[in-house]
């Protein structure tokens, strides 16, 4: 209000003005008739109204400075003379900016990931009225599970909840080989299908980008199988091109019809936050998964659910938990759900979950922090700046300026350098968002488990990202413009026209403070660039790492088996093959090395009989026998097991080197007994060791597996519509013959070869360089951050103590006498911080491999022992030699002082 | 701590004439000051206005021009519901130094 008044006032200043000169002159004019109507004579009672008046100009004057804002005014001055004083110390500018623009540019590109993860909305139809169901266990099981539902327990659940309109079923992302049509099988491609239910695009998405969603028909069993587009796919693989609908895909060998292309908006529902590359309805899972069909499976948790909330949120999480209850009676399930929640649906599943808080907690920390050392960096370097600015402020006082509005002025100068910084950071993230997302697009495509699905986070600023870089901008501003600001405007004026104003008490406080943000800035930037170098040391290994097994001439071949694929017609192709001349090896699997491994309960059996359980699980395969001579695995001690084993499902397995080392240490693994819980169903199967393999690296070309069995294939059971086939002579043409001889045999087959290498091998090694880039990130915030503060500091010493170092170079100190004494002084507090740093990276780089107790994390250091003594030292010593050039700038120009110049000075 | 000084003891002043009389100018501000206090307090006429523009931007008072008939237009302030408030904290303010003042007095 008093702002617009002033304004208003500002705009119509002549018209302001002519009133008060009106009023006052009223004034005036009211007290000179009383007085003559008290008898005075007119000149008299003019007289007397300018003598009770005052001076009428000045108080016109006055009038018109409460009226004009001068508030504003001042305001206005003092922002010109901030920007004036930029101008004039281009050199701290440019630092102090660029300070806070690293510190800020970083704090909001987390920010905006963390927008994009759990704030946004997803980009479907009515995104507010969207929830996505999740149960809490009784057990404490978090993850997956508490998303997850079989198929018959979802349409239990659609056919009774009242409370939820819509409820909607969407499968995990389904890896899967395709062939667009006209492409030979050669150039099959590595695809994400998901399967939906028919509710799923007619609730979320806008109208098709091209062609139409499916049809309540193309959702029966019986019809023939369709599949819509996602737009990057489309874009990726047709160009875009609409022409495509119509068009036939071949996935596993079904052929698919193109019937649609979603809209570009629409990048799936999240939770994982990918984007598949197709979309079928439910009906056609088990041609995405041969083998393993779910759709009748009570137990099988395949599909999560979405939901339209149409009364309120606690009473259809009631209603929902009551109908998990029943369905759990009637299924004796083991475990029971003691609570469901319909959280709005965000990109990210588990943004509720404790241990996500706690990630971003401690990202947030970490970031903040270096934001709050580059304030530390910038309150340094205003501290310095102050030491010349003294005079100023004391004549300023003098004049008789209050502290209250020195202080407007000062922190007006640090609001100004915090908001360019603010501006600059956001480029800065602008930038660093993208390469985010470039970055974390090319890692989750790189990532076997994921099968290079496109990840569907939006990192584009929205609103609240500005809103929050604003936010940050002015808190950086007051946070390092305020002990200067408060240090200076507190001198008095005598004191601060003295040569030395503050005393020596407060001075060695506030030199201690100074070293210890030093100190702890130092072992930050020292943890940051120690990271950043074990990345570095993960990525040169990564590229001459041996997976274990051969790469070259393997391939794998993706057979179209039919909806109803038998073990007798794998066997028969099987043995086709292996009669060819090109073809050394043909073996069979569950799970082709390189695109994960299952992970199973696992229980070894000790020497005293007590089972122990392997943390984490188990990883394994299911081979038949011939796959370790197929992809050149030998077997180092024991025997391969049969296939008369394998027929007559003998319990006998196979073990790495490295299973045998962990659970059998200095003692014959041959003969011992571990059980495996196969179906995830408390079905404990038993398997003796007959053999031990080599170590390789199946679940993750990052590290050797650290616990994996071979298990022979049971039966007369398909082993999945993927066989490994080793050929002879040059690969390609081989590879050619392979499928014109299947071709030949079988016209439905479709095969198409992929080998090792290109295929999913090639993608794993994609993740440590991505890795890479984020530590040369870190490593370039690290060693800047580093080099301003230790600069900034040394720069307030010399110019705090100039005059000591006159007087002791008049007393005969030789200039290389005053460089070391900076020096030592300077490098002090480095020292501190470099010892601090170690013990964090120490911490740190634990923290990293405390994670490989399971099975089957990814080692991104790909077995770098976690303390490396190169990278440790070298970096430190890197880092130290930064901190020794930052400090000799300042400690150069210590050393130029003129001592006559010195004592002159003040 | 009661907070008081030349400036507050005319708002004060002001606050509570325009309490009194309903709608007053500058100059009648000043007359009523002075007949209410029985002649002991005499405002310097002029400070008066800043003040007034002030109290008047503050939100406490609003003014409006206002011409009667047969004399000059004159700028006549009242009282705001805000400028209500203000006076009484001002009171309550002016009581509590007097009650100060009065106790540092009789202090044997």
């Amino acid at each position: 209000m008093k702002i617009l008044r002033r304004i208003w006032a500002f705009v119509n200043r002549s018209r302001v003005e002519s009133e008060i000169e009106e009023e006052l002159r009223g004034h005036l004019e009211m007290r000179a008739s009383d007085n003559v109507d008290d008898g005075m004579s007119p000149e008299q009672a003019v007289r007397d109204a300018r003598l009770r008046f005052g001076n009428p100009a000045a108080m016109k004057e006055c009038v018109q400075a409460v009226d004009f804002a001068l508030g504003l005014e001042s305001f206005l001055a003092d922002l010109r003379y901030a920007l004036r004083g930029c101008l004039r110390n281009p050199g701290i500018t440019v630092v102090a900016v660029l300070t806070l623009a690293l510190g800020i540019g970083v704090n909001t590109t987390f920010f905006a990931a963390f927008d994009g993860i759990a704030l946004k909305p997803l980009p479907v139809k009515d995104a507010q009225t969207l929830v996505r169901f999740e149960q809490w266990m009784q057990s404490g099981t978090t993850g997956d599970p508490q998303f997850l539902v079989s198929w018959p327990e979802y349409l239990f659940f659609r056919a009774h909840a009242q409370a939820v309109t819509d409820l909607m079923a969407a499968s995990r992302l389904i890896s899967v080989v395709g062939i667009p049509e006209g492409a030979t099988a050669e150039n099959g491609i590595s695809l994400q299908g998901q399967v939906v239910s028919d509710n799923y695009f007619p609730s979320l998405a806008g109208s098709a980008a091209a062609g139409r969603y499916f049809l309540p028909e193309e959702s029966q069993p019986a019809s023939a199988p369709a599949m819509v587009l996602s737009y990057p796919f489309w874009r990726r693989q047709f160009q875009a091109d609409s022409a495509v609908i119509g068009k036939t895909l071949k996935v596993n060998g079904q052929v698919f019809t193109i019937i649609g292309v979603a809209p570009r908006e629409f990048i799936g529902s999240g939770a994982p936050p990918l984007v598949p590359d197709f979309w079928a309805p439910a009906a056609m899972q088990s041609y995405l998964e041969p083998g393993h069909a779910w759709l009748q499976q009570t137990k099988d948790a395949q599909v999560q659910l979405l939901a339209r909330l149409n009364s309120n949120r606690s009473q259809a999480e009631a209603e929902m938990l009551l109908l998990v209850e029943q369905w759990g009676q009637s299924q004796q399930r083991t475990d029971k759900t003691i609570a469901v929640t319909l959280n709005r649906a965000t990109f990210f599943g588990e943004t509720n979950a404790l241990w996500f808080r706690g990630v971003v907690a401690m990202l947030m920390g970490v970031i903040g922090l270096i934001l709050l050392i580059a304030c530390a960096n910038l309150t340094n370097m205003l501290m310095a700046r102050g030491t010349m600015r003294r005079h100023e402020i004391a004549v300023r006082r003098a004049l008789g300026a209050t502290r209250k509005r020195l202080l407007r002025q000062l922190l007006t100068e640090s609001l100004v350098l915090g908001l360019l910084g603010g501006a600059c950071g956001l480029l800065v993230s602008f930038w660093a968002s993208h390469l985010l997302q470039v970055v974390l697009q090319q890692l989750v495509q790189s990532l076997a488990v994921l099968g290079g699905a496109a990840f569907s986070i939006d990192l584009t600023p929205d609103l609240r990202v500005f809103a929050y870089t604003l936010f940050l901008s002015l808190l950086t501003g007051v946070l390092f413009g305020m002990v200067p600001a408060l240090q200076f405007s507190k001198s008095d004026g005598t004191s601060a026209l003295k040569v030395e104003g503050a005393t020596a008490g407060q001075q060695i406080s506030r030199s201690r403070l100074r070293n210890l943000l030093v100190a702890g800035q130092f072992a930050v930037s020292l943890c940051l660039l120690i990271c950043a170098g074990l990345l570095l040391q993960g990525l040169r290994r990564s590229l001459s790492v041996d997976p274990g097994f051969d790469i070259t001439n393997v391939f794998f071949v993706g057979l179209n088996t039919g909806p109803q694929p038998s073990a007798e017609k794998q066997r028969q192709i099987m043995d086709q093959l292996r009669a060819m001349p090109e073809v050394a090896g043909v073996a069979a699997s569950i799970k082709p090395p390189g695109t994960g491994t299952f992970g199973r309960q696992a229980l070894i059996e000790g020497n005293n009989g007590a089972e122990v359980a392997v943390q984490g699980g188990a990883l394994g395969d299911i081979v038949s026998p011939d796959y370790f001579q197929t992809m050149e695995v030998p077997i180092v001690r024991g025997r391969n097991f049969t296939r008369e084993e394998a027929e007559r499902a003998a319990g006998v397995a196979v073990v790495s080197a490295a299973t045998a080392r962990r659970f059998w240490p200095g003692e014959d693994p041959l003969g011992k007994r571990f059980k495996l819980d196969l179906l995830s169903n408390n079905n404990w199967q038993q398997f003796e060791v007959v053999g031990v393999a080599r170590d390789a690296r199946n679940a993750n070309l990052t590290r050797l597996d650290p616990v994996f069995f071979y298990l022979p294939e049971p039966p007369n059971q398909f082993l999945g519509s993927t066989l490994l086939i080793r050929v002879k002579g040059d690969p390609g043409r081989s590879a050619r013959a392979v499928v014109d001889a299947l071709n030949l045999s079988d016209p439905r087959l479709q095969p198409d070869l992929v080998s090792l290498e290109d295929g999913h091998m090639r993608l794993q090694r994609l993740l440590s360089q991505m890795l890479a880039v984020f530590a040369l990130l870190l490593a370039g915030l690290a060693v800047p951050l580093a080099g301003v503060g230790i600069y900034g500091v040394v720069a307030y010493l010399v110019s705090q103590r100039t005059r000591e170092i006159g007087i002791r170079m008049a007393l005969g100190a030789t200039r290389g006498g005053v460089l070391r004494l900076i020096l030592r002084q300077s490098m002090r507090p480095v020292a501190i911080g470099a010892c601090i740093g170690f013990v964090l990276s120490v911490a740190a780089s634990s923290a990293l491999h405390a994670f490989l107790v399971l099975p089957g994390v990814p080692d991104v250091l790909f077995g770098l022992s976690f303390l490396d003594p190169e990278v440790f030292v070298g970096l430190s010593l890197f880092l130290a030699g930064v901190a020794l050039a930052a400090s000799y700038i300042p400690a150069r120009r210590a050393m130029r002082v003129d001592p006559m110049a010195a004592l002159r000075y003040e | 701590m009661a907070r008081n000084d030349l400036q507050g003891t005319l708002d004060l002043l002001v606050l509570k004439t325009l309490a009194q009389v309903p709608a007053l100018h500058g100059y009648g501000i000043v007359l009523h000051i002075q007949r209410a206090s029985r002649d002991i307090l005499q405002v310097e006429e002029g400070s008066l206005y800043p003040a007034l523009h002030r109290m008047e931007l503050s939100g406490w008072l609003s003014s409006e021009w206002v011409a009667s008939e047969g004399e000059r237009r004159a700028r006549f302030y009242k009282l705001t519901a805000a400028g209500r408030k203000q006076l009484d904290a001002a009171e309550k303010s002016w009581e509590q130094l007097m009650t100060g003042v009065q106790a540092m007095r009789s202090f044997a």
